[in-house]
């Protein structure tokens, strides 16, 4: 494109002429008119001229510069001249379009370093709250599995502290001391029993004791008739034998009183026997009543609570079970929680050497273009020699410099590497 | 129970190594990247270093060959936890002085097993 002053310059030969035919209509009518009418149109023809040159006349062929010493002809000349204009005009809409990609990808490493800051706050907060959830998760399982590892602990690890027994050692305990007091209780009515027997042989012994106070008593009643006979046979006949006799009834009637004496007594002392008999004999059944009874409750009980915790025991043991299953839910969790490293990393390699290498390029292609656009506007540019390998040319603070291609560069970080391991954990 | 340095400039990864070494039972310290590892390495007795290898600043391979330099690292087990998987990489590491490699995402059963492999 020339401008519009270059190119009433170039038609200005014709201006004259143009001027004629737009003058001619005015010289007709300009009698008719008034004055200052004609001479307001008279001012305007130029303007018209210029107006018409610029915008209907098509654009004029360029004249031959005066250093031009390449021998083309002028229809050479001014096809190259036509496919400069259109180089022109698509370089500078390139520059345009590589401006606004610049501006893009700017605003995408932008973007991408949002949501890099974006995710990472968002896992950080899932991450803290996960965290305290599964803190509270371990407690509370640890407070589960003391009470599994109290309630399964193998008999024979007894401690000797009281505080530090576990439930099935309290049961035991209380099960031991119950069934030492049923012992202690059966041990008490066989030795009741044990009294009972001997309270019967004391009665034997003292119903002995009546036949033979009976037979003293038989012996002394004989005595005192034999006494008193002999008395009578020997009466006035010899008075020392009669006191004799009558001394041996006196002794005869004497022991026949003791006699009486002591089986008042011993009837006391068995009365006194077969009351305590009795009593024994009741309290005996009743403790033994009392202990078998105590027996058969203490171990229904021990059963009922051995069997609880024997519930506790599988109930917690299924919690263990739960536990376990957390812990891999856990696992599962922390290797997912780490994709937010693993998206960041991949999003720092293409944001730091993909979008930086593209930007770097659009940069390049910018620079390139906006120096091929200055040196197009001064002289044509031999842009035959220029393809994909060729270093793209860089123009900074008037210095030309080069940029390598990827083909010539190193390779992108973020490439996979051929020969990468699949192995997730290697000790050298 | 280990003293460990997790090393990454990534929290939610130094907080997740750190969860697991802890509930393993060793004791952990963190750092974000290479210089304060290296000042927190000079100031505890560490029975084992577990870095990132792509961090801003000194990388986990730089990491390694500054602690080995160390007097007071320099037979410290150093495991690194990366992304990064090529031979390439770990054979940097491997001369650089590492001990093992761990690819990411890793899995806490064989962060610790891997873990008493190296403290055994």
């Amino acid at each position: 494109m020339i401008s519009p002053t270059e190119k009433l310059l170039r038609y200005r030969s014709r201006i004259p002429a143009l001027l004629l035919l737009l003058g001619l209509p005015w010289l007709s009518f300009a009698f008719l008119v008034p004055w200052w009418v004609s001479v307001a149109c008279l001012a305007m023809l130029p303007v018209a001229a210029a107006v018409i040159i610029v915008v209907v006349f098509p654009t004029p062929p360029a004249t031959r510069r005066q250093d031009d010493t390449t021998g083309l002809s002028n229809t050479q000349i001014q096809k190259m001249r036509e496919a400069s204009s259109g180089l022109h005009n698509l370089l500078g809409r390139w520059s345009t379009v590589s401006r606004d990609t610049r501006a893009s990808l700017e605003e995408a490493q932008h973007q991408v370093d949002h949501v890099i800051e974006q995710t990472e706050n968002a896992v950080i907060e899932i991450t803290n709250a996960f965290l305290a959830i599964t803190r509270k998760t371990r407690t509370q399982m640890e407070y589960a599995l003391g009470l599994l590892q109290h309630a399964n602990v193998a008999e024979g690890e007894d401690t000797e502290r009281g505080e530090d027994l576990t439930l099935p050692q309290y049961i035991r305990a209380s099960e031991a001391m119950l069934n030492a007091l049923a012992a202690h209780l059966l041990h008490f009515s066989e030795e009741s029993l044990k009294l009972m027997q001997r309270q019967q042989n004391s009665r034997e012994q003292a119903r002995r004791i009546d036949d033979l106070l009976d037979q003293m008593t038989s012996m002394s009643k004989q005595l005192g008739v034999l006494a008193l006979n002999a008395s009578v046979i020997v009466q006035g006949k010899d008075q020392r034998f009669v006191d004799l006799a009558d001394k041996v009834r006196a002794l005869s009637q004497n022991a026949n009183e003791l006699s009486r004496d002591v089986r008042q007594s011993l009837e006391g002392i068995k009365e006194q026997m077969s009351e305590s008999h009795s009593a024994i004999n009741a309290m005996t059944q009743e403790a033994r009543a009392t202990a078998q009874k105590a027996q058969s409750e203490v171990q229904k009980l021990s059963g009922n609570m051995l069997n609880k915790n024997r519930q506790v025991a599988d109930n917690l043991a299924r919690i263990n079970s739960v536990g376990a299953e957390i812990q891999k839910d856990i696992n599962q969790i922390i290797i997912s929680m780490q994709f937010q490293d693993i998206t960041q990393q991949k999003l720092r390699r293409l944001k730091a050497p993909v979008l930086s290498e593209v930007l770097k390029m659009v940069h390049s292609l910018s620079d390139e273009t906006r120096f091929l656009n200055q040196r197009l506007n001064a002289n044509l540019v031999d842009v035959s020699g220029i393809d994909a390998a060729t270093p793209f040319r860089v123009v900074k603070n008037g210095a030309i410099t080069t940029v390598a291609t990827e083909e010539q560069g190193e390779p992108a970080p973020g490439s996979k590497q051929s020969g990468e391991s699949d192995g997730k954990v290697e000790l050298f | 129970m280990a003293l460990i340095l997790a090393v990454d400039d990534s929290t939610t990864m130094r907080q997740m190594v750190s969860f697991t070494l802890t509930n393993a039972g060793h004791e952990v310290l963190e750092a974000q990247n290479g210089d304060e590892a290296i000042k927190l390495a000079k100031s505890n007795k560490f029975d084992l270093i577990i870095t990132d290898v792509n961090m801003p600043g000194m990388n986990g391979i730089e990491l390694v060959r500054a602690l080995r330099a160390m007097p007071e690292c320099k037979f410290t087990p150093v495991l690194m936890l990366t992304t990064e998987g090529g031979a390439d990489m770990k054979q940097q590491g491997k001369a650089a002085g590492a001990t093992g490699w761990i690819v990411k995402p890793f899995n806490p059963e064989v962060l610790l097993s891997t873990l008493k492999k190296v403290l055994d």
